[in-house]
């Protein structure tokens, strides 16, 4: 192996070892059709059944940089997620009660694991 | 002279009916736009992207005949009736000139412009397809949602399903709902009815009942039931009868008097 090559490998071993890690999500611009109870939060996400709630969601990496992020729902007969046209607004639909959870990926990686409840309509009087 | 004359007076005239005709036209474009931003036609929807503007054919909520809600429904729809609904953009929400432009959309239509609206279960479904447009399917509040063609979503807005408690029968050529319980009608003489739901506070609630209509003596009248809520009763002997009426979950009858 010539020195061309081990320092191409060096460089390429440099890359990966620098490459920008996971740091933080932000949430921002939550939107219930029915309920201001209906929530999407790192700890839990809430949603009426029959309804929708939609929130702005980011992932940034330790550079501040935001990262690629797919979002993808355990049981899409219970919750179903699905893009708006609203860059970075993601509307989570609730189909029927149940619990489930949804899971935050970037490059293939899982970021983050959220419960999800989908609850029934109080009844009315 | 004579017959440059005739021909500047022609001119003139050919002008002239052009510029009628212009005038006519721009007329009639100009009422063919939609509502302006901020008309109460319009439920903003919200993400901010645009309105939805409401249609059915129960001739209260919306224009007789028509389909365009002046006001979209605040009191609700009524389970178990069917409607339709289109999303406009925020940039096209004026009433000028608008590609393409529609006068009144039919009372179950959905899509406008490549932007289709449904509604989520359990409380809205799809309407039957000799309806067509959105059913109210189940007492609630439930949310209408406009997509894009590959299914993006645009907007929504919430609807509440209210249960209507009272059938209230009226004048077809009414707007104002005065319920009729005696029916009068001439002999070879036709009169026209429709029906709107109410709640329990007297409020009308939106949206197409589904209704059937009989009478007990075709001898002395009878009822043709049509798919866009209009009962037309005929007159056809002299005497009394009596039509009942059925929709929403409920019942109710009509006196008839053929006179």
């Amino acid at each position: 192996m010539n020195l061309q090559k081990l320092l191409g490998i060096a460089a390429v071993a440099t890359m990966v070892a620098c490459g920008h890690d996971y740091d933080h999500t932000e949430i921002s611009q939550i939107i219930g059709s029915y309920s201001s109870a209906d929530d999407v939060s790192l700890a839990h996400i809430e949603v009426t059944e029959g309804n929708v709630v939609t929130a702005h969601i980011v992932i940034k990496n330790d550079d501040n940089e935001k990262m690629p992020l797919r979002i993808v729902p355990a049981d899409t007969t219970t919750l179903d997620l699905e893009p708006t046209i609203n860059p970075d607004v993601y509307a989570f639909i609730g189909k029927k009660s149940g619990k489930t959870t949804v899971q935050f990926i970037s490059d293939d990686e899982r970021i983050i694991t959220i419960h999800v409840d989908v609850v029934p309509e109080p009844s009315g009087p | 002279m004579a017959a440059a004359l005739a021909g500047a007076k022609g001119l003139r005239m050919h002008t002239l009916a052009r510029i009628v005709i212009a005038v006519a036209a721009l007329g009639t474009v100009a009422c063919t736009g939609n509502p302006d931003v901020g008309d109460q036609a319009y439920k903003q929807g919200s993400l901010g992207n645009g309105g939805f503007l409401f249609g059915c054919a129960d001739g209260v909520a919306c224009k007789p005949f028509s389909g365009d809600a002046k006001k979209f429904p605040t009191n609700g729809v009524a389970a178990g009736s069917t409607f339709g609904v289109r999303f406009v953009a925020s940039s096209d929400q004026h009433s000028d000139v608008v590609v393409p432009a529609i006068v009144n959309f039919d009372t179950d239509d959905t899509t406008y412009n490549g932007v289709t609206v449904g509604g989520l279960e359990p409380f809205f479904t799809e309407a039957p397809t000799s309806n067509g447009g959105i059913l109210a399917s189940q007492v609630g509040a439930g949310t209408l949602m406009a997509r894009k063609s590959d299914g993006t979503i645009l907007d929504f807005i919430s609807l509440r399903v209210v249960k209507a408690v009272k059938l209230v029968v009226y004048d077809a050529s009414q707007t104002s709902p005065l319920d009729v319980t005696t029916l009068s009608l001439a002999k070879g003489g036709q009169k026209q009815l429709r029906v709107v739901g109410q709640d329990v506070g007297t409020n009308n609630l939106a949206g197409s009942i589904q209704t059937a209509w009989s009478v007990d003596n075709t001898a002395v009248a009878t009822v043709d039931h049509t798919d866009d809520g209009v009962a037309t009763f005929a007159g056809v002997s002299t005497g009394t009868a009596t039509a009942t009426l059925t929709g929403g979950g409920l019942s109710r009858t009509v006196s008839v008097e053929v006179k």
